[in-house]
């Protein structure tokens, strides 16, 4: 029985006022997970509680069996640790190649020709070695991602968090960036915040759905479909009765909700079975 | 332009290294002047033969660091920690600029009649090496700090190589611009006493704010200070034996937190509180 | 860069001097191979070629902005190579790499060389091959490779007035000979 990779007990996270997480329960086992949830459920403070950037308010925290509040600790878990934040800026006068160097010489490789090679082959996984030597101010938004990314996966970590790591991709680039992560997802932890349900649908066979703080839902993709079967219909117009519908590339109309009788139901996808969650419960923030 | 080729198989003698000095000499000079030849050998050449890969170039052509870099590895610094220096915010071609136009202002307002310029002298010469370690590193100055937390590397030992870096080249600068006006040569030095309890104070208070916070702080309570006595008649006042004194004790006891602090570093732990609570979810 | 024909080895290096890294790959393309085998003809370690050759490109990272449009990119290449390799043989303590002829077992002017010779450079090809090895190791370092005495009295390993008199000899020698194929 392997060890969870992540372990969160009645964590919570308080801002001026506002809560950030609120007595939250949490365990990720090794493999590619995904994070869904809205803006504002918490999914960037749960990330960085997780890379070891924010400390928790209350409850206990272990990553990798070490507990981040003793800093001797805290400092493990970042030798294992690939981070990419949300928001991502680099300091000024760096090409790719010498940033994603800088950020291997703070993961402690320390031996320049090691250093050299892992920064090659992580511009290689992205698919960024023809713009090495390109100074950063002239990639584009989607690029300065990947370069985000290829930092994160130095030192081939044993924890991946990656907040929105497909932002900016066109859908090629998130094609092949899938298979690096599925490649990673077999030797070790990956967690994907993301609001693209295909990208969890492709990539995750666990998924933790986030609301307001607290996890709604926590087990395998497959489970979180089967709880929408038999609540996924198609039409030829938006039927009322349903919590939420929306005209499809076809011309008919999709619906969720509490199917009627005689409703024409089709296989749910992992992006109907998250809405109908997030319907039941917030319907107002999920009608149409 | 020459119509005339080297012979193929002279040619690969020449590159299996076989063929004769003076046809070789020949053809190294021919081939100065002949792309289609050069091309002929490039063709012959197995590219996994080449000794020096072009990854090699391109790794040390895209990840030099530039002139600090090199200058502190030749100085004797390890390479990983000169790329940690190097990478400082602050310590670019931007730093000697901009400490060299500061320096420049200084001179000229002091110029501008003994007293006043003793006080801008004063006022400023001190804040230049703080201005520079709040700019070396933290929240507001290094945009990517949230993943300089994120990393093993020693939190404290970023900020130290960093620091030493601003004040080994700020301190003499100053001192030197300072012995070209007309002061006497125990208040062109006495100024770096506070510079230093300063610096250590915005250095350990950065574990718990933004160090770009206190040093504003530190630098208008430092102006505020000058001014104040420069109002009541001596401006050397802050430079006094007394107050220098005053400084000796802020740098030990500055140093000693810092120290203490060390292992408990908040820096090393997460953001400065403050930014937290910028921070929304 | 040009669209329908490849870029000139000018245009190039104007590139590079620009900060157009894919520049210097095309042109390291273009030369390092033969670089390489000159290289390799002066110095029988492989692992020094490799620096140097590194080495040279890097340098031409930094430097190309210092090509001042006289005479061949190729020949100035050649020249800033061969300078990295002479420092670096300095760098090693005076250890000798060169390989003379007669250490790789003398040579035989073979028919298709000496018309080769004779091609380029007439009647100074036939008196060349006359010299010894000794002095033509040195007219090749000094009036070929164009190094200065001292540049090549590192490479040969031997006393820059050596190199002196070689030169003056091997002079001699050659106007001596070349007056008696005139006359």
């Amino acid at each position: 029985m392997t060890a969870p990779a992540i372990e969160l007990r009645g964590v919570s996270r308080r801002f001026r006022g506002a809560t950030a997480l609120d007595d939250l329960q949490l365990e990720v086992m090794p493999g590619v997970v995904g994070l869904l949830g809205p803006n504002g459920a918490g999914k960037t403070t749960l990330l960085r509680i997780l890379a070891t950037v924010l400390g928790a308010d209350g409850g206990s925290v272990r990553i990798l069996g070490r507990d981040p509040a003793d800093a001797a600790e805290r400092t493990e878990i970042r030798r294992r640790l690939g981070y990419l934040p949300q928001e991502l800026a680099y300091p000024r006068g760096f090409t790719t190649y010498r940033f994603v160097e800088y950020m291997a010489v703070l993961k402690e490789i320390e031996e320049p020709a090691a250093r050299r090679a892992e920064v090659r082959r992580v511009l290689e996984d992205v698919d960024l070695s023809d713009r090495a030597a390109k100074s950063i101010r002239t990639l584009s938004g989607g690029q300065r991602r990947r370069v985000g990314l290829a930092q994160a996966l130095l030192g081939s970590p044993e924890l991946l968090v990656l907040d929105e790591p497909t932002t900016g991709l066109d859908p090629e680039q998130r094609v092949a960036l899938r298979t690096v992560l599925a490649e990673r997802g077999r030797a070790s932890t990956v967690l994907i915040a993301t609001h693209q349900t295909e990208d969890v649908a492709a990539l995750c066979e666990h998924v933790v759905v986030l609301d307001r703080g607290s996890v709604s839902f926590q087990g395998t993709v497959s489970a979180l479909v089967t709880e929408a079967q038999g609540r996924v219909w198609l039409a030829d117009a938006a039927d009322p009765r349903a919590q939420v519908s929306w005209r499809t590339a076809t011309g008919r109309y999709r619906n969720l909700g509490d199917a009627p009788a005689e409703a024409e139901l089709v296989e749910p996808t992992l992006e109907d079975a998250y809405l109908l969650l997030r319907g039941a419960t917030e319907p107002e923030a999920v009608a149409a | 332009m020459t119509t005339w080729h080297v012979d193929p198989s002279v040619l690969s003698a020449w590159v299996e290294g076989t063929s004769g000095p003076l046809a070789s000499a020949s053809i190294e000079q021919h081939l100065v002047h002949c792309e289609q030849c050069r091309a002929a050998v490039a063709g012959l050449v197995r590219i996994d033969d080449v000794p020096g890969a072009w990854d090699d170039v391109l790794a040390e052509v895209a990840g030099d660091g530039g002139l600090v870099e090199r200058l502190l590895v030749r100085l004797g610094l390890r390479a990983g920690d000169a790329v940690v220096v190097g990478a400082a915010p602050v310590l670019r071609i931007a730093w000697a600029t901009g400490l060299a136009a500061v320096l420049g202002f200084i001179l000229v307002a002091s110029l501008a009649g003994h007293d006043r310029g003793l006080a801008v002298f004063l006022a400023l010469a001190p804040l230049l090496p703080v201005a520079g370690v709040a700019a070396a590193y933290g929240p507001s100055a290094d945009p990517s700090y949230e993943l300089v937390v994120a990393a093993p590397y020693r939190m404290i030992r970023l900020v130290l190589l960093r620091s030493a870096a601003v004040l080994l080249t700020a301190v003499p600068i100053t001192v030197a611009a300072g012995l070209l006006l007309p002061l006497d040569g125990a208040t062109a030095v006495a100024w770096v006493l506070p510079s230093l309890a300063f610096t250590l104070v915005v250095l350990g208070a950065g574990s718990w704010v933004d160090p770009w916070a206190a040093a504003v702080t530190v630098g208008a309570g430092w102006v505020a200070a000058v001014a104040v006595s420069a109002r009541y008649g001596n401006v050397l006042a802050v430079v006094a034996p007394t107050a220098l004194v005053g400084y000796v004790v802020l740098i030990v006891a500055g140093a000693l937190i810092l120290a203490l602090a060390t292992p408990a570093w908040r820096l090393d732990g997460q953001w400065s509180p403050m930014q937290q609570e910028r921070e929304r979810t | 860069m040009g669209q329908h024909t490849s870029p000139s080895d000018v245009e190039l290096l104007r590139g590079v001097a620009d900060g157009d890294a894919d520049a210097l790959k095309e042109l390291y393309g273009r030369h390092a191979p033969w670089l390489s085998i000159r290289l390799a003809r002066r110095c029988n370690d492989d692992g020094v070629v490799a620096d140097v050759l590194q080495d040279t490109f890097v340098a031409v990272w930094w430097g190309a902005g210092s090509y001042r449009a006289e005479g061949e990119v190729a020949g100035w290449l050649w020249g800033v190579a061969v300078r990295r390799l002479v420092s670096r043989l300095r760098r090693r303590g005076g250890a000798r790499e060169m390989l003379l002829d007669e250490v790789r077992g003398g040579f035989e002017v073979s028919a298709e060389e000496q018309v080769l010779a004779g091609v380029e450079y007439g009647d100074l090809g036939s008196a060349m091959a006359r010299l010894s090895p000794e002095m033509r190791a040195v007219v090749q370092a000094t009036v070929l490779d164009g190094l200065t005495a001292r540049e090549a009295s590192r490479l040969l390993g031997i006393p820059t007035n050596t190199v002196k008199t070689r030169l003056f000899r091997a002079k001699a020698q050659l106007r001596r000979e070349l007056v008696e194929v005139r006359t």
